[in-house]
């Protein structure tokens, strides 16, 4: 028993040290906090999002120097390899990617067309599947294995008004990361997803409940039974599937939404 | 945009019956505010918020909140 003590603190298996982890939207919100905390467990971050000045200010906030940032807009296919090649050129082989870009779409159904599809499914499932190909890739990922983890959400698998496209979006995270836990497994490649509720100070939270009046604010809020989530609860929730703690967890949609889907 | 389309833009959003004039009420719910919002974003790229339309009770109200200059 005392050895296994001293064995958990000398060897932390929730420790990031040596890795070098991509994650995108970490201009904000929950890429940020993920990328903020994974650098704290010890890990290399390759920050990809839209706003050159958020993304500086995160660099300086990272720790050591083994950090990259790249000013990328993740629809645009043609040019993800480019930046995979050039973070594993000046980094070494990677071992994680957290994909938290992500658009929110509140509009009724008759009042969608198959652009706003297209558009969300553009950033939150498609350049997401993308990064995943490219850095599972033998030419980029670590021979020793690697974790790939989708920002889905609760939507995913409950369904709420106006959030078609959205919900839809987010279960297609769910279901091809089953698929690609079952094709990269060989690979030690591990693949899952978390599902968080609404967090607060997001983006996303911010635009949905924009479209409540004070009475639906009150009600979405009371659908969590622990109050709403925090950033830090879903970057928490990364390490650890990052980390060789998961080591046997892949296909997995971690639930972290203080009870959201409970009820 | 003109006011026809807009007319008919509205009745097909709402998916109202009757043809839409000027006098037509609005019945806000929770599903139909958020496709009014839509379509005035949409069409006008101006974003209403919840609150705004409160004060809404028919489509000549709307159009004022929009802008009578959005319209031809």
């Amino acid at each position: 028993m005392i050895n296994f003590h001293n064995s958990i603190i000398m060897n932390n298996p929730f420790s990031l040290k040596g890795k070098n982890i991509v994650i995108t939207g970490a201009s904000s919100g929950i890429g940020r906090q993920c990328a903020l905390q994974c650098s704290e467990m010890g890990a290399g971050i390759i920050a990809i999002g839209r706003r050159e000045e958020k993304l500086k200010k995160l660099l300086l906030q990272l720790r050591g120097s083994n950090n990259l940032i790249y000013v990328q807009d993740i629809t645009k296919y043609d040019e993800l390899e480019s930046l995979v090649s050039d973070a594993f050129t000046k980094l070494g082989p990677l071992d994680g990617f957290i994909h938290s870009a992500g658009i929110e779409l509140t509009m009724p159904l008759v009042t969608m067309n198959h652009r706003h599809y297209e558009t969300l499914f553009a950033t939150d499932v498609i350049a997401g599947f993308e990064l995943a190909r490219l850095i599972s890739k033998k030419k980029y990922v670590n021979p020793a294995g690697g974790s790939i983890v989708f920002i889905a959400s609760v939507m995913g698998i409950t369904g709420d008004i106006a959030l078609t496209a959205y919900c839809s979006g987010k279960g297609a995270l769910i279901a091809g990361m089953k698929a690609m836990a079952l094709e990269l497994a060989p690979k030690k490649i591990r693949v899952n997803c978390i599902s968080p509720a609404y967090i607060e100070d997001t983006e996303v939270t911010e635009n949905t409940l924009a479209y409540l009046s004070e009475e639906g604010k009150k009600e979405r809020l009371a659908r969590h039974p622990l109050g709403y989530g925090r950033t830090t609860d879903v970057a928490t929730g990364c390490i650890y599937l990052l980390s060789d703690a998961a080591r046997w967890i892949t296909g997995t949609n971690l639930i972290i939404d203080g009870g959201y889907s409970a009820k | 945009m003109d006011r026809q389309s807009f007319f008919e833009g509205l009745k097909d959003t709402l998916e109202l019956e009757e043809k839409v004039s000027e006098e037509t009420q609005i019945h806000l719910t929770s599903l139909s505010t958020l496709a009014i919002i839509a379509y005035v974003d949409e069409n006008f790229e101006k974003r209403v918020k919840v609150a705004d339309l409160k004060n809404v009770g028919t489509v000549s109200d709307l159009m004022d909140l929009i802008g009578r200059d959005k319209f031809s």
